[in-house]
């Protein structure tokens, strides 16, 4: 079986992006393909993921992959930096990830989003999120009063 | 530009907050936040089991795994107060239905108990 030590991605959009396999292969999505595929010199198209996103994931895998015996404190300033990002960034890398199954980068974002939830109150996160309140009024009094010993 | 996170990333995300006030808060952001939330409790504290009904904890809250409960306060005689919580573990069965029914027939049993012997506090931990 000959393997390529590279490996061609295609964003939505059409961009080609050649990367070494080790990066490659740290998402699942993309290692299952290569398994049962082994295309040699092949393209593998990642529709779901923008180019702009996939450059920001794959410069994740590639630090990832180059520094993994860099100092644990290193690493994660590095990571704080990487999520330091717009919530619409955030919540593009957050469905690349998901969609190319990358565990470690799924946890970094989702940590980064839940911190945005803390101490906030529910209108300020309807207003970050961009999310319509669906519950009515009655709905809302009723929800506290049925559950309510669960808020104590 | 709507941010619509699928089920399995919001309940990853939620699975990063431990404090109770932000869980409250999560689940009145939207009908289909309080939906996932609630899926995502492992534990819950029940500050006076008359308040609360067994059947409504665990159709809210169907992955529990622990709960304390806490009977009726003993103000006038703190003697009477069990040091620290009393544990009664279950064990995990295969069937996530098996094992709800399991609790609520439990919880229920607890609660008329502390109720009968005037109990302070009981931790159930299902593992």
């Amino acid at each position: 079986m000959a393997f390529t030590k590279k490996v061609t991605l295609k964003s939505s959009d059409g961009e080609l992006f050649i990367i070494d396999r080790a990066v490659a292969l740290q998402s699942r999505t993309i290692q299952y393909v290569l398994e049962d595929t082994n295309p040699v010199d092949a393209i593998i198209p990642v529709p779901a993921v923008d180019a702009r996103t996939l450059s920001k994931v794959l410069e994740y895998c590639k630090k990832h992959l180059i520094d993994l015996n860099t100092d644990f404190e290193d690493y994660s300033k590095w990571d704080k930096d990487f999520v330091d990002a717009e919530v619409w960034m955030l919540y593009d890398l957050i469905m690349a990830a998901d969609y190319l199954h990358i565990p470690p980068l799924i946890d970094l974002i989702c940590d980064k989003i839940a911190s945005m939830f803390k101490g906030q109150t529910p209108d300020k996160i309807r207003e970050i999120f961009n999310i319509d309140n669906d519950f009515s009024k009655e709905e809302e009094e009723d929800f506290k009063k049925k559950s309510g010993w669960a808020f104590k | 530009m709507v941010y619509s996170f699928s089920e399995e990333v919001l309940e990853h995300v939620f699975s990063f907050i431990h404090t109770d006030k932000d869980r409250n808060v999560i689940s009145v952001v939207c009908k289909s936040w309080c939906e996932v939330e609630r899926w995502s409790w492992r534990r819950i504290f029940i500050g006076n089991c008359y308040a609360m009904s067994p059947g409504i904890a665990i159709r809210r809250f169907p992955k529990l795994q622990s709960m304390a409960l806490k009977g009726k306060p003993h103000f006038a005689n703190f003697e009477l107060m069990l040091d620290g919580l009393a544990r009664v573990p279950l064990p995990r069965s295969d069937s996530q239905g098996q094992s709800s029914i399991h609790v609520l027939i439990l919880m229920s049993i607890l609660i008329a108990s502390i109720i009968a012997v005037d109990l302070g506090a009981v931790e159930i931990n299902i593992m």
